[in-house]
């Protein structure tokens, strides 16, 4: 019975341990980058370790298991929404979801994903994400390159028509920390990322120009924003001799390193998981 | 110098109250110079409860201290061990399950076990030697709730037994063919079971099967004297029943806790003890079963413990305990 271990150790150990459910994504290098303790439910070393309290990156498969989870460990879950709420979220849904989370912390990791949201309260929390640097200048030599760190078929469909027009085109299906992943993209001059938002600002932070399909900040000018994938290949065919170091780009590209600096996310987050490690359980 | 008390006061049943009674001792008699923060750990997370007293919660709030000495009130399966602790105190919760090799190892590798029950010391002192007895002080609040009428059982000498049903569901059954036996040749007597968990349709039922017992034993004609009540939404009202009973008897299977016993010694009401029952091994108990098996009261000895009782033929001095504080505190 683990929950006592959990109980225990998390007023005598002063480290911070979490158990993660990762995104197989760059945001997991993110989180490995904080000064703390993972513990992986892929690892299934659940059974052995303990832990502070669960993160979970998918809202939508914990909402329907949360109390069995949370009530067999006894510890406090937080979740990370990484894409704003969809469009068709009715108003009824989200006070269920509300209901449902009510004593779990909510990290919303862009002020839109925040604002789409709306969900109030000391349980939810705003830290916009760190992106690591931004590539000023760069000359990238080739044209297109497609995410599909996701694995979509329907994205590797786009890819194989665009490779038939563009021969150059090349897919990323790896993850990468979001160092490399900055490094990968800044060989292109036009990346097309449909997988999350974190993604998403790491691409711009490449210098490319990004196409992707849900608006990732506000404030960021550059990106194209699509609503059909048919759409990219015109959109390509019109951007692919306009591309430039354009301005938009170098403006949001130091939108970002002053908005989603990676100390102070970096600090936020490490201060919330040592905040929620010290509160006691209660159902 | 900081300690941490775990254990599962925020539950609503008798083990968070005995829990509960725990930690206001320990918080009552700690020295000054001694910190002392909680930690809930729920057993059975169905049965949860508002906190409504400041002292305890006041205590969850963290503290920076490095912690000493770890105070765990536990099953004997969820008990922590760490080589970091200078002191490492385990009030094991215990049942009726024959205590397994891996649990006694975890009791043993303990700074101290202090159990609050005569029957779990003689029971395991043979295989620990860092085994004690502890007694402690009831701490409810023990103002009456309400007055206690049972009617036709109003004015008789009432025997009553205070637990879950479903934990011991056998041992009722037990009981109540025991005590029929033991009526019939006793005047003025009653049985009173209160229980905890319990809903309508499963009290009617044990009615039923109460007045089928007797028809099996052949006895009819007579008044049945034995009554069940339900405090499964007022789990306080055991100080009323404890007020309003005679004799209280200390045999439950759910939860080998001396909570309800204290009480009953508190109101001065006398006592059948668990330790003075004799036992046997069964593999099945209240539709569980478990390989290294339960350690049930044989129903002959229920009955004969009724009968010592009555006949005051015993000469039995109570063996002391020590008060918790001395053990915890020094």
């Amino acid at each position: 019975m683990n929950s006592s271990y959990n109980i225990i150790n998390k007023v005598l150990d002063k480290n911070i341990n979490i158990l993660y459910e990762p995104t197989n994504d760059s945001f997991d290098s993110l989180m490995a980058s904080l000064p703390i303790n993972i513990v992986s439910k892929n690892n299934n070393m659940n059974s052995c370790l303990y832990y502070d309290c669960i993160l979970l990156n998918n809202w939508q498969k914990h909402i329907t298991n949360r109390t069995a989870v949370v009530s067999k460990h006894q510890i406090i879950d937080i979740l990370v929404f990484h894409d704003p709420c969809p469009d068709n979220f009715k108003k009824e849904d989200k006070i269920i979801l509300q209901n449902n989370l009510k004593t779990a912390y909510k990290i919303f990791p862009t002020a839109y994903i925040n604002q789409t949201w709306s969900i109030k309260g000391e349980f939810s929390i705003h830290i916009n994400y760190g992106i690591p640097f931004i590539v000023e200048n760069n000359t990238p030599q080739k044209n297109i390159i497609v995410v599909n760190t996701s694995k979509n078929e329907i994205i590797f469909s786009l890819y194989r028509f665009l490779k038939n027009i563009y021969p150059d085109t090349d897919i990323l299906v790896e993850t990468y920390t979001s160092d490399d992943f900055i490094q990968k993209l800044k060989e292109y001059k036009i990346v097309i990322d449909l997988t999350n938002s974190y993604n998403n600002l790491l691409a711009v932070a490449s210098g490319a120009q990004v196409i992707t399909n849900s608006i990732i900040d506000t404030n960021l000018m550059s990106p194209i924003i699509i609503q059909d994938i048919s759409v990219i290949p015109n959109i390509i065919a019109d951007t692919n001799t306009l591309y430039r170091h354009s301005k938009s780009i170098n403006n949001d590209q130091k939108y970002l390193i002053k908005q989603y600096n990676i100390d102070t996310f970096r600090s936020s987050m490490t201060n919330i998981l040592q905040k929620i490690k010290m509160e006691p359980f209660t159902l | 110098m900081g300690n941490l008390f775990v254990g599962p006061y925020r539950q609503n049943n008798i083990i968070g109250l005995t829990s509960r009674t725990i930690f206001k001792n320990l918080l009552e008699s700690k020295p000054s110079t001694e910190d002392l923060i909680c930690r809930n750990l729920f057993i059975d997370s169905t049965v949860v409860t508002e906190l409504s007293e400041s002292d305890i919660i006041s205590h969850e709030a963290y503290s920076n201290q490095k912690i000493n000495t770890l105070i765990q009130h536990t099953p004997s399966n969820a008990i922590y061990l760490s080589k970091y602790l200078d002191n490492n105190i385990c009030i094991p919760i215990l049942n009726n399950q024959v205590i397994k090799d891996e649990d006694l190892y975890r009791l043993s590798m303990c700074t101290k076990v202090l159990v609050d029950t005569l029957l779990m010391y003689q029971r395991l002192s043979p295989y620990l030697n860092n085994i004690h007895y502890i007694g402690y002080k009831p701490k409810l609040n023990l103002a009456s709730t309400k007055d206690i009428n049972l009617g036709p059982f109003h004015s008789t000498y009432k025997f009553y037994f205070i637990g879950s049903f479903a934990k011991n569901r056998d041992l009722l059954f037990d009981l109540f063919i025991s005590f029929i036996i033991f009526s019939q040749t006793n005047d003025n007597i009653s049985l009173v079971i209160i229980l905890s968990d319990i809903d309508k349709k499963d009290l009617d039922t044990l009615q039923n099967s109460i007045n089928s017992i007797y028809k099996q034993l052949d006895i009819s004609n007579v008044f049945i004297k034995i009554t069940c009540i339900n405090i499964s939404n007022n789990l306080s009202s055991i100080i009323d029943y404890h007020k309003y009973n005679d004799v209280y008897l200390n045999i439950n299977e759910d939860n080998y806790g001396s909570l309800n016993r204290n009480y009953a010694k508190y109101f001065g009401k006398d006592i059948i003890d668990a330790h003075k029952l004799v036992y046997e091994k069964v593999f099945i108990r209240n539709n569980i079963s478990n390989y290294d098996g339960f350690l049930t009261p044989t129903q002959y000895s229920i009955f004969e413990s009724l009968i010592t009782h009555v006949s005051k033929n015993t000469n039995d001095q109570e063996q002391s305990s020590t008060p918790i504080e001395t053990l915890v505190w020094n």
